[in-house]
């Protein structure tokens, strides 16, 4: 081996020299000593990052975090107005959904040019909300928004009063979720063909 | 249920299921960002933080069992008597040697430890504990049979693992990386060469001895019906200080799976290999006179070839962080750089466990 690194040229590095060496003195179990080292390394790193939002993310159920992903990667895929500073997320739902969705788009961006993503809870009673993607539970008045704009995301097809244009459903025990053609043209809202290539078509 | 068809990939294959279990294994709100629409449409509602095809580590145990007897030149078939050169009465050729093995068996205990890094990146190392005997036959006085023995750790493998792309039904991961030399390839034992320790052929050596790098692709899918097929390549540098190098491989391997309930799942496959002769040779290992090569497993170009072998087994998930998997395979077809011992079956045991 060392023959052939001479001849790449390979061996005039002194790091490579002392690799030939460790392996040539038999001394293999240092070098696997050091990839171990520097595998656990890299692992304990992004534990200790990790561990704070772990502790705050896992009151809520799965299904939810996974909307919540589901509803940032919606917002990548609709065209937003050029003058829009922000991007208005509206949700229904308690302090551990709301907070997850917050801590989730924290420091992300979307659309061209790329702008921040606001998260805000859906009030009940008050006639609202400027809100421009709005994810529901459960059905809301049908004037609640006040902007035609909205484009609403409905937790399951039961959620119909409020008319939205993306439905999540389950099938397979995976999430999926189905557009409705002619909500979304309410909304005039448009969005990626990429998207709805993945969506059902109601 | 078909919950856990990831976790049959990562019995099945390696670098499938690093990858795709790491989309299995978001916690944080910022790993949930990091979830692409195509990645969210494979990841399983009831598939729990707990659950083992979602943690952050997973380790795999693997115990593979082969057995090798009988001899190959090309597709034919040679018997023990034939690759036995029986001494002076007989004429002694390229294909005939004074010591014969007759039955190989070979213990592979793999040790493996993966960590998901992103969503789509995985890092993991292999540690590969090897057991191997050989008997032999031969003319040599006082070794008319003996056995030889070798065990010890192999080479480590350290790679990284990717997954390309998916979609709500399939995916493509890809792996590389280096595989170290921490086999040892100065095994030695009693052979008739002389009295004492001699060193051993290549059979009987744990490691390569050379710096390689495995290449690895897969690609898996949960539609209306279930199979994977997965490609890899060990593409061995230079020589080792023996001044051999062992032989570039590559195999196909594809599998179908059949669901019996949400625990268990059959499956069944086929897999070609291509492995080339030993490049090189080492010194040691030869006799003096006109055939430098004692025994067939001496002679460098007695390795490698063509196969094609079959495979059936089955898939146990007894608790949800447990996966176990046993399979059995046998080759249908051989055509081997000969003479060379040929492979008769070879059977698995694999564990998975994953944790955050």
């Amino acid at each position: 081996m060392a023959h052939n690194l001479k001849r790449c040229g390979l061996a005039a590095l002194p790091w490579f020299q002392v690799l030939i060496d460790l392996v040539s003195r038999r001394r293999r179990q240092c070098l696997l000593f050091i990839v171990l080292m520097a595998v656990t390394n890299v692992a304990y790193s992004q534990e200790l990052s990790q561990e704070l939002s772990q502790e705050l993310s896992q009151e809520l159920p799965r299904e939810m975090k996974l909307k919540s992903a589901y509803i940032f990667n919606f917002s990548k895929y609709v065209s937003w107005p050029a003058t829009a500073k922000q991007v208005q997320v509206c949700m229904q739902g308690n302090d551990a959904l709301i907070g997850f969705m917050k801590d989730l788009v924290q420091g992300r961006q979307v659309g061209q040019p790329p702008r921040p993503i606001e998260v805000r809870s859906l009030v009940s009673g008050e006639a609202n909300q400027d809100c421009d993607i709005a994810f529901v539970q459960q059905d809301l008045p049908k004037d609640y928004f006040t902007s035609p704009n909205t484009l609403i995301v409905a937790s399951e097809r039961s959620v119909k009063q409020s008319r939205p244009a993306l439905i999540f459903f389950e099938e397979n025990n995976k999430l999926r979720f189905e557009v409705d053609l002619e909500a979304l043209h309410d909304s005039q809202r448009q969005i990626s063909s990429e998207l709805l290539k993945l969506a059902k078509i109601k | 249920m078909r919950s856990w068809f990831k976790a049959k990939s990562i019995v099945s294959l390696v670098i499938s299921s690093a990858v795709v279990g790491a989309a299995y294994g978001q916690s944080t709100p910022a790993e949930f960002a990091e979830l692409s629409i195509q990645q969210l449409l494979n990841v399983e509602l009831d598939n729990t933080e707990s659950n083992q095809t979602s943690g952050q580590w997973q380790f795999q145990y693997q115990l593979r069992h082969a057995e090798f007897e009988g001899y190959m030149d090309g597709d034919a078939d040679l018997s023990t008597d034939e690759v036995l050169w029986s001494g002076p009465s007989e004429t002694r050729t390229q294909d005939n040697y004074p010591i014969v093995p007759t039955l190989i068996t070979q213990n592979v205990h793999l040790f493996s430890l993966t960590r998901s890094l992103t969503s789509d990146w995985s890092i993991s190392i292999n540690a590969p504990f090897i057991r191997q005997e050989t008997d032999h036959i031969s003319i040599v006085p006082g070794y008319d049979t003996f056995s030889i023995k070798t065990d010890g750790l192999g080479d480590v493998v350290v790679k990284g693992n990717y997954q390309i792309t998916s979609t709500a039904d399939s995916a493509w991961v890809m792996s590389t990386g280096i595989s170290l030399p921490t086999g040892s390839i100065d095994e030695v034992g009693d052979t008739p060469r002389d009295h004492g320790n001699q060193p051993l052929p290549y059979t009987m050596q744990l490691g390569s001895g050379t710096f390689d790098i495995p290449i690895e692709l897969g690609y898996h899918s949960d539609g209306d019906h279930h199979f994977m097929v997965s490609m890899s390549a060990m593409v061995r540098t230079g020589r080792n200080d023996r001044g051999y190098r062992l032989g570039h491989n590559a195999s196909v391997n594809a599998r179908y799976y059949w669901y019996e309930n949400d625990t268990i799942q059959w499956f069944t496959g086929l897999g070609a290999s291509y492995r080339q002769a030993i490049r090189g040779r080492d010194q040691r290992l030869l006799v003096d006179g006109p055939f430098p090569f004692p025994a067939s497993i001496t002679d460098p170009a007695n390795y490698g070839g063509k196969k094609v072998a079959a495979n059936v087994g089955i898939v146990w998930k007894p608790i949800p962080n447990l996966h176990l998997a046993v399979d059995f395979n046998k080759p249908l077809y051989q055509y081997l750089n000969g003479p060379q011992p040929q492979e008769v079956w070879s059977s698995s045991f694999t564990l998975v466990s994953s944790f955050d």
